[in-house]
């Protein structure tokens, strides 16, 4: 049935897509560019000579209201998607994402919360706090708490402009230690708590919106200290040469997922590349170029040792770690993510 | 007027179209209306005073129980969310409790799942949940809510900003549009008085920013003004500032990027109004008597006042909407209305509270417009205007 609403979701797919035209046997797939996107390409690769189907990459940071639209017009013109764990389990819930074939895989071959009802767990990515070590050489910050000790270490702050890992920072940071975290959270005046400790931070905030910003104000020396994402700081470090170090307290580790857009015309091919990106050789070769933690248990095995210590999921780094309740987000986050902008433009 | 029509379509199709669907949108309920079909249709004479009969409750299993078939019930709750927190919740509670025990009354099975089914409240918000069209978003906008019994309150004070942020809006465009002005009136005096040549050199200056894209003009602005940036660096190199500026990220930055941008929209119609002043209008006001500063005043200034007023309509309306400029260089609590709607467009994905967000600053800026016109006479091409 065609209904006005029909026509202006195709309206908005069309202005927001361009005409991009859906080529006989290629798969487009949705990305996030930078490092993480080139760290990929073995994927991309490896599913072009086994398949002889192409892989279109397109990079987008504002991937789901694309979705949504696409879904809504019937015009679907990506097949894969890439997405957080509460974002795939929402979008599922709305449907916009196909229910995944489970029987392609095996579920217990993987990490038990990269399983979901419409996505399959690609890596494991961790929000950390990092810091430019040329301005903290002697008595480094360690802890949580230390991101907001501005007198002990000067310098403006970055965080992520999402109430999604900021309130979370915030807590752990006024002393809930990681396990109690959401049980805080889950009450009214534990978010009132988060949003107060926020508030003796919020004049020395720098707020970033794009992945690619942390390493960005780090690198031009805007803030002292940034939360952001591991690989990217990471990858900063060793390809760049910046003298950036994460502090792995309080790390908030969630899956990254590849999932499939609902009503995709490439439905099993779609199918196909995941399976075939969750095999633990191909993970292996992705890390070595991104320090992500793999989501197939078999992979740690393939890595060399250096890489091991990088990674979120190694033993060391997850003493204090805080698994993100992506359920939590899933159910709160619209409510909680609208009052955090509330309370971002109060001056 | 034949030769118009191509124009007339086109604006019809690509643009009044688009605005008419998007604002029907604001008041769209179509998604858990459709969900709710029978439960609507069992409340449709149900008056609010008391608890409705059991035909609602049998409806509205029924229709619970299709919505979880249909993999719906996060979405339906996600819509119900919206009118009341925690309604989500309730709905996924109720749903994992089925089947229902088939030998109660459904009024009772819905209560033994959970007591807020036999609150009056519950069913006054899903009546309303239920109808084809909501008022929820015009009155979010207005920070205004309804309450279950159907009063009309005031948002709780945490969310209560949209009104500040469409005044923030409202009052930074002016802010804007007075610093284009003050900035474009000389620059256009000297475009009016020099020779050819030189204006055709200043000209290509002025007009160089409107080839540059605003991400680039953006960004030009991010590298001057930023801590480590080449202002800051100046100034403490001179000793005029001990600390650097806070000239990015704040209500400045927004301010000086705004201005700049915006810019050759005042001097350009100000030109043009100079330029169709008849020089002997100066002269014979000199000769009867008046000194410079009068034949500015009395003479001069209502003679191109139309310049101004068109310049000063530009700029203000083009501010109210600009998003990009603040969002790369003002802090948070710099965001305009535009940026709220990018907000639950591409992040919370509430296309309908956009929408509403859209109609409230389209509203505002056509009232704006009409007192604006009502107090300065209307807008008028220069051309005629100088005559």
């Amino acid at each position: 049935m065609i209904t006005h609403r029909n026509v202006l979701a195709a309206f908005t797919a069309m202005l927001l897509m361009g005409a991009s035209a859906h080529a006989e046997n290629s798969l487009n797939v949705m990305a996030y560019g930078g490092n993480y996107q080139k760290s990929q390409q073995v994927y991309f690769d490896e599913f072009t000579k086994q398949t002889g189907a192409k892989v279109a990459v397109e990079s987008a940071d504002e991937a789901w209201p694309k979705v949504n639209a696409m879904v809504e017009a019937g015009n679907i013109s990506w097949d894969v998607v890439q997405g957080e764990t509460s974002t795939i389990i929402q979008n599922c819930d709305n449907g916009n994402l196909e229910t995944f074939d489970w029987s392609l895989l095996d579920e217990s071959a993987f990490v038990p919360i990269a399983v979901q009802k419409c996505g399959v767990g690609t890596i494991i990515s961790s929000s950390i706090i990092a810091y430019n070590a040329d301005k903290f050489a002697t008595d480094p910050p360690k802890t949580v708490a230390d991101f907001w000790n501005i007198e002990k270490y000067p310098g403006k702050r970055g965080m992520r402009k999402k109430a999604i890992t900021t309130l979370e920072f915030a807590l752990m940071a006024d002393g809930v230690p990681s396990g109690e975290v959401y049980n805080v959270l889950r009450t009214e005046e534990g978010v009132n708590r988060a949003f107060k400790k926020l508030d003796q931070l919020k004049p020395h905030i720098v707020w970033w919106e794009s992945s690619s910003s942390a390493p960005q104000l780090l690198g031009s020396g805007e803030v002292s200290m940034s939360t952001g994402w591991n690989g990217r700081i990471t990858a900063a470090r060793k390809d760049e040469g910046k003298n950036f170090a994460i502090i792995w307290d309080g790390q908030i580790y969630d899956g990254d997922f590849f999932a499939v857009v609902k009503g995709s015309p490439n439905k099993d091919l779609a199918q196909k590349f995941i399976a075939l990106a969750s095999q633990p050789e191909l993970q292996a070769k992705q890390i070595q170029q991104i320090s992500y933690g793999p989501t197939v248990k078999k992979t740690l095995e393939l890595l060399p040792k250096e890489t091991l210590s990088d990674l979120p999921t190694s033993e060391e780094n997850l003493k204090t770690a805080l698994p993100s309740d992506a359920q939590f987000w899933a159910e709160n986050g619209e409510a909680l993510e609208t009052r955090f902008i509330s309370w971002l433009s109060e001056s | 007027m034949l030769l118009a029509l191509p124009l007339l379509l086109f604006t019809l199709v690509g643009y009044l179209a688009p605005i008419a669907f998007m604002l029907e949108r604001s008041i769209d309920n179509s998604i858990p209306h459709g969900l709710l079909s029978r439960a609507s249709a069992a409340l449709a004479d149900w008056d609010g005073g008391e608890l409705p009969g059991e035909g609602a409750f049998v409806a509205l299993v029924s229709d619970l129980h299709d919505a979880e078939a249909a993999g719906r019930t996060a979405l339906l709750g996600k819509h119900l969310n919206y009118d009341q927190e925690g309604f989500r919740a309730l709905l996924v509670k109720t749903v994992r409790a089925f089947p229902l025990d088939g030998s109660r009354s459904a009024k009772t099975a819905l209560g033994s799942v959970d007591t807020r089914w036999l609150d009056i409240e519950t069913w006054q918000v899903l009546e309303r949940a239920a109808r084809p069209y909501t008022l929820r978003n015009l009155l979010t906008v207005v920070d205004l809510k309804q309450l279950p019994g159907g009063d009309i309150a005031a948002l709780p004070e945490k969310s209560r900003i949209h009104l500040e942020i469409l005044a923030r809006t409202i009052l930074v465009s002016a802010a804007v549009c007075v610093l284009c002005a003050l900035i474009g009136f000389p620059v256009a005096l000297v475009l009016a008085t020099v020779s050819d040549r030189t204006r055709n050199l200043l000209l290509i200056l002025v007009l160089l920013p409107f080839w540059t894209p605003v991400l680039v003009r953006t960004t030009a602005w991010i590298v001057l003004l930023q801590n480590e940036g080449v202002i800051n660096r100046l100034l403490m190199h001179f000793d005029l500032a001990e600390t650097p500026l806070p000239l990015i990220f704040s209500r400045t930055g927004v301010l000086i990027a705004m201005t700049h941008v915006l810019l050759p929209y005042m001097i350009i119609p100000i030109y043009v109004a100079m330029k169709s002043v008849p020089e002997n209008y100066i002269r014979a006001s000199l000769s009867l008597g008046a000194n410079p500063l009068v034949t500015l005043r009395r003479v001069y200034l209502p003679l191109i006042s139309p310049g101004i007023r068109n310049g000063s309509m530009l700029v203000f309306v083009l501010a109210l909407g600009y998003y990009i400029t603040p969002a790369l260089v003002g802090g948070p609590s710099d965001q305009m209305l535009s940026y709220l709607i990018s907000f639950h467009t591409a992040q919370t994905l509430n296309w309908g509270l956009a929408s509403a967000l859209s109609l409230l600053l389209l509203v505002s800026m056509g009232l704006l417009f009409w007192v604006l016109t009502k107090a300065l006479g209307p807008v008028k091409f220069q051309f005629e205007a100088a005559r």
